[in-house]
């Protein structure tokens, strides 16, 4: 008898066995070629004038990269070329050189979001003119006072040496995989932020506007350190559209909260669509320290980013909010990762993605409550809304529970927009894009509530600019 | 140029799912009347309502529809909306994360050609208009904040459907079954929210299954629709002889007018 | 023999990590070094019949059958030696395959008895293929007291259109059990698939179910209970690939954990061709007594906007205490309390079986819980 209907079951089969729990199919596998070489880390860290034990921790790293294998869960759109990657190390490749650089769609995206002038002159890559801005004078003198350190990375390897020492590389070391390797190895820019114990930071820093040339680094490292019982919101990036003249970028931000002290950190990133976006994001919370994590994509071609929070000390907790947005053939990787340590731990994990236009949203969650972590609770839920029929969303959340008194919950919903649904608001007079627009903002609403005022509007502006007439970043 | 103001459907012909449901549908509704139309299940009453708003799901195969001497028959549903022709639907979907406020101060702002932020809540009597409307229509102000008709019950929608109708003034009105799943005070409230549409010198196409909506309203025809044709149109005579008969008695009738 | 690759040893156990945290959820190891010429039969559990009226098949650990299916030269269509080294090493090892045939509106139900070597592993390969119209009931009964075998079984099976299957894998060892399941369903347009499990104990028993829909109006149910005691590991896996419209997909996971290893991965996959179809998968787990892990994957892939619905949820908790009290509010204990629930759970698995034999189940299920549920 014929066996119709084999190749869609060997489909199923071999990605099972292939534990498709972890892993989707794509067509092509990122290969990367070309080694980094020991002399090119020897010259980054001789021109930043580091001292002697950066650079070993850099050699380390290198030495990781080269033997570790590719990570066997990732493909990409393109091949990763790392040796053309080394141009765009210099301190000026990030900068286009007039707006004549600067794709036609992109200018025409900042236009419509009546940006000013200076800011659409950052964003589009144009200048770094941006630290003597008068508005955010006063928000430095604050800081200052507070003594409150904020200075970019390089600057802190000289200044505070034992502090960077401390936890550099420590909250995310270089050896749990290949791209962490490289960016240790490699990393250039990056901010650091020290919070002394009590204090608290009212209004979020949105650190793109103070350390806009620090942060538009390929391989720019933040570190965050927020002692006992201190407050602050970091807003890392912007939600209008970036324009960026590299397209590799692996970047890592490290944050330690200490006992009691709270800490958010926001990302919002919607850059061009020629980079492919790696970014690696880890927390520690002490005792009673809470970590919430915002990440929003809305561009980049290809973007993996899981937010991660080890919750080490006795009631400490973490939320972890993601939207991300594929709009065009792009690919989304992102997710959220909890490790629960200490005791009476809580999380609570959103996630919602929106596919249009051939793109794809894969979320990767990863829950694991140690034994011993009693009373833990987590609750995470994953919704996507995929908007046509070349576009998909895959689910893999992986649920790893070893102590007995811990809660764990989780829920995934992948919905569309129907037929009915989108006629009832074109009967209103609304256009099918505008419709959708609504209908997408709609969606996201219970996690852009969390999203800080000023970043939402602009946030809103763009998700009905890629919705609606305009369409997709190019 | 001098013409009427009418709302025309002109020798139309439809299909739903491959599936022929009008034959030649031809009626003319004036600005500031009342034309019920009538029809037993399956007749395609719906299904006009939806071809004259441009549903997706409804193929026009011949025919024109006119609107004050604009031809739209080729439109998008947004651009007729705009044209003025506002549907009612007769089960409105629900639309989740979508509040009524959302929807109609984005409906508003497309209609005054403010494109650029179609979320800004510019005109501040808006949200008093919003607010008297549900209130006419017997809502709560809540329902404002309420994502659209998840939860509703049937009346509610019906309701909702209604202080839209108030909210988006339009200049032609299909109401699709705009009585069912409502009460007394229901009825008298779409009664006397017809009343005033037609004072206002809106047409209202006042798709109906039963007669006791006329309770409330007074149509100014009542045309029914059967086989896929209007084939009969007069006074509420119609009415009183569906009541009666039911439509067995339309079986076989060619198109013809009862002048009542 | 089946044609495969020469070199087993080059065939990984996995060719992609599950996890970031664990690499294999499985317990290949343990299965690799268990296997090897089978020795002697172990005591089976269940003595009972579970399906009354059924005709009855006995696979032996030698790889011989006694029963009145056909037996033909090894040949797997769903399966390939390429997949891990655990499977290549079974197909390898098969000597026959066992072939049932359901012609055209006929229906059949066959009991397959599995014996279980007392050491060693044992090989069987089990081809269904359901005509049109037509129905099957089969139910793969496996046990063993006091096993350190790894029996092994692959079964395909090929539904016809508009055709019912039924499948129950009732498995029950205890702790040093190794049993191996793989099945694999393929069905055509307006059929029905389904699949029950019943799977209790072992050191760690692997059960993995894949159906795939195609042609209209089709549907796939999945319903599974899963047990496993302090030292016991239960390892499954349910997958549905829905590329059938107008079908209905659902996984239904219910797993008691009482001091042992319950793993779940189960994945909903819908493609293009799943037009207006709905898709759902629940899994709850309960961890009682104290040592417990459980890990819960289910995982979800959409192509396109086609599908009505595409969900899944999963909860691993202690028993929820509102339930408790619900039930000691009518007067139960928590040791009747927790009966309850697993009767309510594994009936409706069992559903269709012989009643004494369902009770055979429930009661060696009870005998194995300790009494009294607080850790």
């Amino acid at each position: 008898m014929k066996v119709e209907g084999k190749a869609e079951l060997l489909d199923t089969i071999s990605s099972s066995s292939e534990a498709a729990a972890f892993s989707p199919r794509y067509e092509k596998a990122i290969e990367i070629r070309g080694k980094v070489d020991r002399s090119l880390v020897e010259e980054i860290s001789r021109e930043k004038r580091e001292p002697e034990w950066m650079l070993r921790v850099r050699l380390k790293a290198l030495e990781s990269y080269n033997k570790l294998p590719a990570p066997n869960w990732l493909s990409g759109v393109d091949e990763l070329d790392l040796d053309e990657l080394i141009h765009y190390l210099k301190p000026d490749a990030a900068l286009a050189r007039s707006w004549d650089d600067i794709p036609e769609g992109i200018r025409r995206v900042y236009e419509s979001l009546k940006l000013p002038e200076a800011e659409k002159r950052a964003l589009a890559g144009i200048s770094f003119q941006f630290e003597s801005e008068t508005v955010y004078l006063g928000v430095k003198r604050m800081l200052e006072e507070k003594k409150v350190i904020m200075v970019p990375m390089e600057e802190a390897v000289i200044r505070y040496p034992d502090m960077v020492k401390q936890y550099f590389s420590k909250v995310f070391p270089y050896a749990e995989h290949k791209f962490a390797a490289l960016h240790t190895a490699l990393w250039s820019g990056g901010v650091f932020v020290y919070v002394p114990k009590g204090v608290r930071i009212p209004q979020p820093i949105e650190a793109f506007f103070f350390m806009a040339s620090a942060l538009e680094g390929q391989f720019e490292h933040t570190l965050l350190i927020a002692d006992e019982g201190s407050e602050l919101q970091f807003i890392e990036g912007c939600s209008a559209p970036m324009y960026k003249r590299y397209s590799f970028h692996d970047g890592m931000v490290e944050i330690y909260a200490h006992k009691g002290s709270k800490v958010k950190f926001v990302t919002l990133q919607n850059w061009s669509g020629n980079v492919i976006n790696f970014n690696n994001k880890r927390a520690v919370a002490e005792g009673g320290a809470y970590v919430e994590w915002l990440e929003g994509s809305v561009g980049s071609k290809v973007t993996y980013v899981y937010p991660s929070t080890i919750l080490k000390g006795n009631d400490s907790s973490t939320s972890i909010y993601t939207i991300t947005i594929s709009n065009g053939k792009k690919l989304k990787d992102t997710g959220a990762k909890v490790i629960a340590i200490g005791k009476n731990a809580r999380a609570k994990l959103v996630s919602k993605s929106i596919s249009a236009n051939g793109g794809k949203n894969v979320y990767r969650g990863l829950v694991r409550i140690n034994k011993g972590a009693m009373n833990a609770v987590v609750a995470s839920s994953c919704d996507s809304l995929i908007l046509d029929g070349s576009s998909s969303s895959y689910t893999y959340p992986h649920n790893q529970v070893e102590e007995d008194t811990a809660s764990i919950t989780h829920e995934a919903r992948t919905g569309r927009i129907s037929e009915e649904q989108l006629f009832y608001m074109r009967s209103r007079g609304l256009s099918e894009g505008e419709a959708k627009s609504l209908m997408v903002l709609g969606f996201m609403e219970d996690v852009l509530i969390d999203v800080p005022f000023e970043m939402a509007s602009v946030l809103n502006s763009v998700v009905q600019l890629e919705f609606s007439k305009l369409g997709g970043m190019g | 140029m001098f013409y009427i103001l009418t709302l025309q459907i002109e020798d139309l012909y439809a299909e739903i799912g491959g599936k022929a449901v009008l034959r030649g549908v031809n009626i003319e509704l004036k600005r500031g009347e009342v034309l019920a139309l009538m029809g037993p299940n399956g007749s395609g009453k719906t299904t006009l309502a939806n071809a004259v708003a441009g549903s997706p799901s409804v193929i026009v195969k011949r025919g024109k529809i006119v609107v004050d001497g604009e031809d739209i028959t080729g439109l998008p549903p947004e651009e007729r909306s705009l044209h003025g022709v506002l549907l009612l639907f007769q089960q409105p979907p629900e639309i989740p994360g979508v509040k009524l406020s959302t929807l109609m101060i984005a409906a508003y702002n497309k209609r005054r050609g403010s494109y650029a932020d179609l979320l800004k809540a510019t005109d501040p009597s808006l949200f008093s208009k919003m607010r008297s409307s549900l209130y006419a229509a017997g809502l709560n102000e809540d329902f404002l904040f309420r994502d659209l008709n998840v939860g509703f019950s049937g009346g509610e929608r019906k309701r909702l459907e209604l202080a839209q109708a108030m909210i988006l003034g339009s200049k032609y009105l299909l109401m699709d079954e705009p009585d069912s799943g409502l009460d007394v005070e229901g009825l008298k409230a779409v009664g006397s929210f017809i009343e005033d549409a037609r004072k206002e010198g809106r047409g209202v196409l006042l798709i109906t299954h039963y007669t006791r909506l006329f309770s409330a309203v007074r149509p100014d025809r009542i045309a029914i629709l059967f086989g896929g044709k209007v084939v009969v149109e007069g006074g509420l005579e119609v009415a009183e002889r569906v009541e009666k008969e039911g439509y067995s008695w339309l079986e076989g009738l060619e198109a013809k007018r009862v002048e009542g | 023999m089946l044609e495969g690759s020469a070199d087993i040893k080059d065939v990984p156990y996995q060719r992609v990590r599950d996890s970031p945290t664990l690499k294999f959820y499985s317990s290949w190891e343990k299965y690799e070094s268990g296997m090897g010429e089978p020795v002697g039969i172990a005591n089976p559990i269940i003595n009972e019949r579970m399906l009354r009226g059924a005709e009855l098949v006995e696979l032996r650990p030698d790889g011989s059958y006694r029963g009145s299916l056909e037996e033909e030269s090894p040949s797997a269509d769903l399966f390939s030696v390429t997949e891990g080294r655990i499977l290549a090493k079974h197909l390898m090892s098969l000597k026959s395959s066992l072939k049932l045939k359901v012609n055209d509106r006929e229906n059949r139900r066959v009991e397959i008895i599995y014996l279980a070597p007392e050491a060693g592993s044992s090989h069987h390969h089990i081809r269904i293929d359901v005509g049109r119209g037509s129905s099957a009931e089969i139910a793969l009964i496996s046990s063993a007291r006091s096993s350190e075998g790894v029996p092994i079984t692959t079964m395909e099976a090929f539904v016809g259109e508009g055709s019912k299957l039924r499948i129950w894998r009732v498995s029950v060892f205890e702790r040093e059990g190794l049993p191996i399941s793989w099945l694999r369903v393929s069905g055509r347009g307006a059929s029905e698939v389904e699949v029950r499990n019943v799977l209790l104990g072992g050191g760690a028993s692997f059960a993995s179910d894949e159906i795939s829909l195609i042609g209209s109006k089709s549907a796939a149910k999945m319903n599974s209970f899963l047990m496993a005691m302090e030292g016991e590991k239960v390892d499954h896996l349910t997958n549905i690939s829905n590329n059938s419209p107008g079908s209905n997909a659902s996984i239904f996971v219910n797993g008691f954990n009482f001091g042992g290893v319950l793993v779940h991965r189960g994945k909903l996959k819908v493609t293009r061709e799943a037009l207006e179809s709905e898709n759902k998968l629940s899994s709850i787990f309960y961890r009682i007594g104290s040592g417990s892990k459980t890990y819960s994957v289910p995982s979800l892939e959409v192509e396109g906007d086609f599908a009505v619905s595409a969900s899944h949820e999963t909860s691993v908790s202690p028993l929820p205490e509102i339930v408790l009290f619900y039930m000691k509010s009518r007067g139960l204990n928590e040791q009747e309390s927790l009966e309850v629930m697993v009767r309510s759970s594994l009936s409706k698995v069992l559903e269709g079986m012989d009643g004494d034999a369902i009770e055979k189940v429930i009661s060696e299920i009870l005998l194995r819980a300790p009494s009294g549920i607080s850790p």
